[in-house]
């Protein structure tokens, strides 16, 4: 989209809900029954100090998890059921998150205008549209980049299950591109030195790798040497470090690992907040399988009881230890899924309009952003492009969305793309 | 000097030819490449890189062919080989060796998205197989092309492996469409799948008229097998058939028949969500192809057939530029268009009449891949010292040699294998041959035989969710229960092979190869990537550094990371590199001298010898163990090991 589409589709983003913050906690702005103001001034106070961003990975039914529409033909077999919020209605295949809807913001009434996965995987993570010419930084590195690591020793960033080309530090410091977990359970692995080596031979080894780099990184001063190097530096700080065990889930008792389900995004989804709780500044986990063109409702079922149990177990723990406050929980994916249900059971991709959550992070719980229309086909109220809900998290972290950024051509970039974040889904 | 090498030259390229009936003279064609160059260069008053040094030129085509570092003995021999005519060997015969078909099978795979398991149901262990056959095969990329999206029939049946092609992408034919585009025209359309596309001419009619070719075709396991065994299932009478049983059934049929049926019908119905006037939801759209030739379906006839002929044909505008550039890149490391496939009607070669001639060679060696590679690997600017040269997305790249590039996720572990295990080109561990028999056992049953088959399975299946069942029971106290759960454990195991033999889960395939000798001492998994499965696993070398998750065309990422540096740091040199019996050490073993350990272990690691400072630096470090065990570790640590120079 060109900056100047979105900002037409901003302006022509309509208007009013101061009713909002008088309504109280639980009344979804739809039933105020007209469009919330935009307020264009952006006051600076960040009330979270980290993300754990959830990303399913695929398109997950909007129909079928957030935004149900029981009793018509395009729900299929999925029905509805209440929520711990009155008035807030999720799918059957949710029963446990239900309970937490009291710490949750649903944004139903997101749209993007990338309907292909790696485009719209991107565009989410990016705000950015994805071009051949340049590789944009994605959310974790844009934090680092402005408010540094919050754990000197511990990476700023951290992607669990990522797929194999995330997007990373695009034009911002190489330094700041995530820390790849593969498998949560394993933790960080080979982050000490192997058995029989003494600290005197593995400083020796040191000191020659040095001395064969030395020549090697002047004769090419590329961008590329120069991050291995940096990649060397961090992984030996980090190996020092005294917090390294919060890459160990095994660690935590059976319970906690059980209540977060044996599965790799629940125990990746624990992983994270053992990192939070050491203060690193975003960790986003990937849940895959959302992909579903056929057998959509048995699919979407089974991957639901994953999601279901691991951010239920996360929102609960969170709010346990105190940290639920002041961590901003994310639920996100590339697009929605066709209300149409085609062969085999399936639905396909939708770009158009599809739903999100936000939960602690001074987000107030217990409401319901926008809305669909009856077959969750169009948004049809206070439509979210994907930059203004990657400026609302990055507005709950104080960042400052109107500094510019240039990439080494001189293109000039924005944390979220001129984005403008729902204020109004904070605590006021 | 200069007239031995030419007729030096002129002999191989007779012997090279000689097995053509229209003999090629790839040394003449990269002549003429070479002098275009040259003239663009001193257009833009640019100088040619020098000449690299003969290692670092021998270090590079063994990585840019064979996707691996030389051994010492190979060095050894090419080394004995005069330098005027060692690169033009060496180039043939790297080209015609088994390590050719390991490297270009990771380019073909990270292109196509090859998987061991396709969307979680098909084994994609004889569609594999067949890629490596056809590039052993040399099958030219027009009919390799041709073959792949014209596939029909089952998986598992040879001579229609090539079914996996669609069947990575069963359920999704639309996507399957753009993938295809992308990778053999260069081409974006995904976008319009959703709507006319914003940056480029395509609107989401044209798409799907475009989509219409494939669209009608069956991909996944045979309905009529299945209504088959429905009806023999309610013919029997007994009712509802269990949940397991039905489990075991549908990953029997999956199995069996999992593949495509050809379709004569060349239309596609305008979707509900259509947002435009031209047409209306429900509308019937014949297929029409979005370049060059309409290519519509006369009655009759097999639509893949028309889509394939007019993707391969020499008159499409992007099929021999695309793999023209693609290979280009892949052997200088810049493609002459980037990115590779974002085409568009404004796209601009870097080089436009460098791109029309490699164009045109590509048609001309009629899409001979290895020929093509010959010419380029053939080219003086190939025997260039590379430059440091990074796409900032403004600047194109002049040519005045090769780009220091990271190697490739497959190019660190195959070389890092390299010093471990002999031989490692030929050393299997993928096999799909167990796989073809369980076919050919499975097709030759009778429905009722078939039935009886899935009343075991269904038992089976029961069986085993018990076992698990109380396994779960024992777990809370895992300790006390340690030997319970290991003997149930067993039984389970003893369960899944019998499935296996039964028919509900193909047998996995371990070539006998594996276990041979030389190589009987090593791990199973010390072997190739491309005899891995594909992808590799998470926390594998191939995966931090980088290898494609297969789940997008050309995935794969050369990005530095933390965890590449620790593993690299903290865990295969140790584990298996300075094990006694690695390649490297039985090697080191042999010298006598620290002097000649040095030379060894650089030679190894670097295909080079150490310069008189490192000597220096290090002749007394090597004279103990540990020491040497410490300079092998920076070698192999260092950024030179890392990169393609």
């Amino acid at each position: 989209m060109s900056p100047l589409s979105h900002n037409e589709l901003t302006r022509r983003r309509f208007v009013a809900a101061l009713s909002l913050g008088l309504l109280g906690v639980s009344v979804p702005s739809f039933m105020s029954g007209s469009e919330p103001v935009r307020t264009a001034t952006v006051p600076h106070k960040a009330t979270a100090k980290r993300v754990i961003y959830l990303y399913m990975s695929g398109g997950m039914s909007h129909i079928d998890t957030l935004d149900p529409k029981p009793g018509i033909a395009v729900a299929g077999p999925v029905s509805a059921i209440d929520t711990s919020t009155s008035g807030i209605r999720v799918s059957e295949y949710l029963p446990l998150l239900a309970k937490q809807m009291h710490h949750c913001a649903l944004v139903r009434s997101l749209s993007t205008t990338q309907g292909a996965h790696e485009q719209g995987n991107y565009f989410m993570h990016t705000s950015y549209l994805l071009r051949g010419t340049i590789k944009h930084p994605a959310l974790g590195a844009w934090i680092e980049n402005f408010s540094g690591r919050g754990n000197p020793t511990l990476p700023g960033n951290v992607v669990i299950s990522g797929g194999s080309n995330y997007p990373g530090a695009g034009y911002l410091d190489g330094a700041f591109a995530p820390l790849h977990i593969g498998k949560p359970s394993d933790g960080l692995q080979y982050s000490h030195a192997p058995k029989g080596v003494s600290d005197s031979d593995s400083q020796k080894r040191l000191a020659l790798l040095n001395s064969m780099n030395h020549d090697f990184a002047q004769l090419h001063p590329v961008t590329s040497v120069h991050s291995r190097q940096s990649a060397y530096d961090q992984a030996l700080a980090l190996m020092k470090s005294a917090d390294l065990a919060a890459f160990d889930i095994s660690q935590e008792s059976r319970e906690v690992r059980e209540a977060y389900g044996d599965t790799p995004f629940g125990q990746g989804c624990l992983l994270a907040r053992r990192l939070c709780e050491k203060d690193v500044r975003f960790v986003e986990v990937d849940l895959g399988g959302w992909d579903t063109h056929t057998d959509n409702f048995d699919r979407v079922e089974d991957n639901c009881r994953i999601l279901d149990r691991s951010l239920t177990a996360l929102l609960t723990d969170l709010d346990k230890r105190g940290l639920l406050a002041d961590t901003l929980v994310v639920l996100t994916t590339e697009f929605g899924r066709s209300p149409e249900i085609v062969d085999n059971e399936g639905r396909n991709h939708h770009p158009k309009a599809f739903s999100g959550l936000l939960a602690g992070g001074g987000i107030r719980g217990g409401q319901v952003w926008g809305s669909t229309d009856e077959r969750g086909e169009t948004v049809s109220r206070a439509k979210v492009e994907v930059p203004d809900f990657n400026a609302t998290i990055a507005y709950a972290l104080g960042l400052p969305l109107d500094s510019v950024v240039h990439s080494s051509a001189g293109r000039p970039f924005t944390l979220a793309d001129k984005g403008k974040p729902l204020i109004e889904l904070f605590k006021v | 000097m200069h007239q031995s090498w030419m007729i030096l030259l002129l002999c191989w390229v007779s012997c090279l030819c000689a097995e053509d009936s229209t003999p090629y003279d790839v040394v003449a064609a990269a002549t003429s490449l070479d002098r275009l160059i040259d003239s663009s260069l001193s257009q833009r008053h640019i100088n040619n890189n020098p000449t690299a040094s003969a290692d670092v030129l021998l270090r590079r085509t063994f990585l840019c062919t064979i996707g691996r570092i030389p051994t010492l003995s190979e060095q050894n021999y090419w080394r004995a080989i005069p330098e005027a005519v060692r690169h033009v060997r060496l180039v043939k015969e790297l080209t015609n060796s088994e390590g050719w078909i390991h490297h270009q099978y990771n380019w073909l795979a990270d292109l196509l998205r090859v998987e061991s398991q396709m969307m979680k149901k098909y084994r994609g262990d004889t569609y594999i197989a067949w890629l490596k056959k056809s590039i052993r095969d040399n099958t030219p990329w027009d009919i390799l092309v041709r073959e792949l999206l014209t596939a029909d029939g089952r998986l598992l049946e040879r001579g229609h492996e090539a079914v996996g092609y669609y069947l990575r992408d069963a359920g999704m034919p639309l996507d399957n469409m753009s993938n295809t585009i992308q990778a053999f025209l260069g081409t974006r359309l995904t976008c319009a799948q959703c709507h006319d596309h914003p940056f480029d001419t395509w609107t989401r009619a044209e798409y799907l008229r475009m989509a219409a070719y494939t669209n009608s075709a069956e991909v996944g396991p045979e309905k009529s097998y299945q209504n088959q065994m429905r009806s023999m299932v309610k013919k029997q009478g007994d009712g509802e058939m269990p949940k397991a049983e039905k489990q075991a059934a549908r990953k029997l049929i999956e199995t069996l028949t999992g593949g495509v049926r050809s379709s004569t019908k060349d239309t596609i119905k305008i979707p509900a969500d259509y947002q435009y006037t031209d047409l209306k939801p429900g509308d019937i759209l014949h297929a029409q192809t979005i370049l060059g030739d309409p290519s519509p379906v006369s009655a009759g006839d097999n639509p893949r057939l028309v889509y394939a002929q007019w993707m391969t044909n020499d008159a499409n505008p992007r099929f021999a530029q695309v793999i023209a550039n693609r290979l280009w890149k892949r052997i200088f490391g810049v493609g002459l268009v980037e990115p590779l496939d974002n085409f568009t009607e404004d796209t601009k070669a870097s080089h436009p009449e460098l791109m029309t001639a490699i164009t045109t060679l590509m048609k001309t060696v009629h899409y001979d891949l290895k020929k093509f590679q010959q010419v380029l690997l053939l080219t003086k600017t190939f025997s260039r010292a590379s430059s440091n040269w990074e796409n900032n997305g403004t600047n194109d790249y002049a040519f005045p040699g090769p780009v220091l590039r990271r190697m490739s996720a497959e190019q660190v572990w195959d070389s890092l294998i390299t010093l471990i295990i002999p031989d490692p080109d030929h050393r299997r561990l993928a096999d799909a041959e167990p796989l073809y028999a369980w076919y050919e056992s499975m097709r030759s049953k009778t429905p009722a035989e078939l039935i009886d088959t899935i009343h075991e399975l269904g038992k089976g299946i029961d069986e085993r969710n018990k076992l698990q069942q109380d396994i779960k029971k024992l777990e809370p106290d895992r300790d006390a229960n340690k030997r319970d759960i290991a003997a149930l454990r067993k039984q389970i195991k003893q369960i899944r092979d019998r499935l296996q033999n039964g028919g509900h889960e193909a047998p996995p395939g371990e070539s006998s190869n594996n276990r041979m000798e030389p190589w009987s001492a090593y791990r199973p998994q010390l072997v190739r990537s491309s005899e891995l499965p594909q992808p590799a696993p998470m926390g594998h070398v191939l995966r931090d550094f980088g290898q494609s998750d297969r789940l997008l065309i050309d995935n794969s990422s050369d990005i530095n990371s933390v965890p590449q540096a620790l593993i690299i740091m903290n865990g295969i040199i140790d584990q298996d590199i300075l094990r006694p019996n690695s390649a490297l050490m039985s090697a080191i073993g042999t010298t006598r001298t620290p002097d000649e350990r040095l030379s060894c272990i650089f030679m190894a690691v670097l295909s080079r010898l150490p310069n008189d400072q490192e000597r220096q630096r290090l002749r007394s470090i090597a004279a103990t163990e540990s020491g040497l065990k410490n300079i092998v570790w920076s070698l192999l640590n260092s950024h030179e090991f890392m990169y393609q120079n």
